[in-house]
């Protein structure tokens, strides 16, 4: 479904990620790990086309590196960022609203929000509240919920548990799985690598803009100390 | 006495209204795409000479005129950011700054050159202003009109911004524009609405400026667009309703300096109503409806 070749990404003349490749099959969920600074959110906004790269970006058997962002969204691609982002003054409703833009049946946006709010009844409850007023575990489940209104192929969730407490944190992954039963493609970019490979079909492990390491939960495991000193993990 | 503090009040409504309409276009630009669009003073007299001119090709009817003034000035606002706005979109706030005030020169330079630098009459608005007598109160129709007009205004566009799909994504773009692009939501498309709204309020206030003023000159917009930015800045920039608040409570002290101060200091009005504003911005330097920030623990 999304296969990135030989990736580098620029913020000017520096270059933060390296050559990276990797592939994202349909229905699967793939984690990028990490620490600080590896180049993680930097590879997604190159996904997403809003920051300078090279390489090719192919999406649906479409090369996407040259398009315009609002193309690719367009395309089936979504993003939940880091920070989550909602739009402070509006209000719940309008923030899930606004995740229907691309949707051609808009008019059926209402059913679907009517669905989210049962999936999430604390949404239902404050939907005419301003979005700034939620706490950090309900902004997180509204930007989710935000990028899934538009039906996208692909979900890219930036750091979806930054700055949470533990218990939403575990919430926020239960709704991952959630996500994954259903079959969503999910490309998950975490720094909570014990959680985030338990969840993974696949992952990546990178360092300064490199991949240093991928495979499966339990190959990622046996890399021992070097895995043990990036992402936190007890071997 | 009663009279006369209800024929102030509407003189303060109406140069309020004006003010509010001007500055409410301002907002709505920078609100988006952090620019302060000093050519919107051009857009307005884009629509003082558009009913020139079709009053010079006979059009008589005044709705004919009324509805071409403000499609020109909608036209000239988005056909702005296409040529001179876009180009410099994702530059430094300075520049676009400059560009504004290059355009803003630029088109009243063409404005001398093609047409001239002397104010030609345009009566067309003359109908809107007649004496109303209510008891011993005697107001203007034009003070009624352009309060009514600019409230109805506010009204629509608070429910365009509230209930469509268009404006909700407009409101969004003003708190985070790359996550409305992000959404799938065309940037060029957002801001175009943007101008296109600025061109309708900056058309709307064309109307009323010509039925006060009949006539038409080169810096026709430029001067009420520097009161609306001054509107905007008390309101708090880029706050919708800080440009209204702004707008009304400039016009209230324009109006109130003149019935306040005698009649030796009357040239000084200016002065005094920038002391207070001064006042009011060191009260609240983001502007009154501005959010405050966090001082942080060091003060």
């Amino acid at each position: 479904m999304l296969f990135v070749n030989n990736l580098s990404v620029f913020y000017g003349k520096i270059k933060v990620v390296h050559n990276i490749n990797f592939t994202i099959e349909e229905g699967s969920c793939v984690s990028l790990l990490g620490p600080n600074g590896a180049g993680k959110t930097s590879t997604i906004s190159s996904i997403l086309g809003t920051v300078n790269s090279t390489g090719t970006i192919n999406f649906c058997n479409e090369d996407i590196s040259k398009i315009q962002t609002e193309e690719r969204i367009k395309l089936g691609i979504s993003i939940a960022p880091e920070g989550r982002r909602v739009f402070s003054n509006l209000s719940v409703y309008e923030n899930l609203y606004i995740g229907s833009a691309i949707r051609k049946d808009r008019e059926k946006a209402d059913i679907e929000i009517e669905e989210w709010f049962n999936v999430f009844p604390i949404l239902h409850e404050r939907k005419d509240q301003s979005a700034g007023t939620l706490s950090g575990g309900e902004q997180q489940m509204l930007t989710i919920a935000r990028a899934l209104m538009g039906n996208p192929k692909i979900l890219l969730l930036d750091e979806p548990s930054l700055g949470l407490a533990p218990m939403i944190t575990k919430k926020v992954f239960e709704l991952i799985e959630k996500l994954k039963a259903k079959g969503i493609t999910i490309l998950l970019v975490e720094q909570n690598a014990t959680e985030a490979l338990k969840l993974a079909d696949y992952s990546y492990i990178l360092n300064s803009g490199k991949i240093i390491a991928h495979g499966k939960r339990n190959e990622i495991l046996k890399k021992g100390d070097l895995m043990s000193s990036l992402t936190g993990v007890e071997n | 006495m009663i009279d006369y503090v209800v024929q102030q009040t509407f003189n303060a409504l109406s140069f309020g209204a004006e003010y509010a309409l001007i500055a409410l276009g301002l907002a709505i630009v920078f609100s988006i795409m952090g620019l302060v669009n000093f050519a919107h003073g051009e857009v307005i007299a884009i629509g003082g000479y558009s009913m020139m001119v079709m009053a010079a090709i006979a059009f008589k009817n005044p709705i004919i005129i009324i509805v071409g003034a403000i499609f020109a000035a909608v036209i000239m606002a988005i056909f702005l950011e296409r040529i001179a706005f876009r180009p410099v979109r994702y530059a430094d706030a300075t520049t676009g700054l400059l560009t504004a005030f290059g355009v803003s020169l630029i088109l009243q330079n063409l404005f001398l050159l093609l047409v001239s630098p002397r104010p030609i009459a345009v009566t067309s608005m003359y109908f809107l202003d007649w004496p109303i007598k209510l008891g011993t109160i005697r107001i203007s129709s034009l003070q009624i009109f352009e309060t009514l007009a600019t409230l109805l205004a506010i009204l629509l566009l608070v429910l365009f911004l509230k209930r469509s799909f268009l404006g909700i994504a407009m409101r969004a773009a003003s708190l985070d524009f790359e996550m409305v692009r992000l959404m799938g939501i065309r940037a060029n498309r957002v801001i175009a609405s943007a101008f296109a709204i600025s061109g309708l309020l900056a058309g709307i206030a064309a109307i009323f400026i010509i039925a006060r003023r009949g006539a038409v000159d080169p810096t026709l917009g430029f001067n009420p667009v520097l009161k609306a930015f001054v509107a905007c800045v008390v309101g708090g920039f880029g706050s919708l309703p800080g440009a209204v608040l702004g707008g009304f409570l400039l016009g209230a002290l324009e109006v109130g300096m003149l019935v306040i101060l005698p009649q030796s200091y009357g040239g000084m009005k200016d002065a005094f109503v920038f002391a207070v504003i001064a006042i009011i911005l060191v009260w609240r330097p983001e502007g009154i409806l501005s959010p405050q920030k966090e001082k942080g623990d060091k003060i």
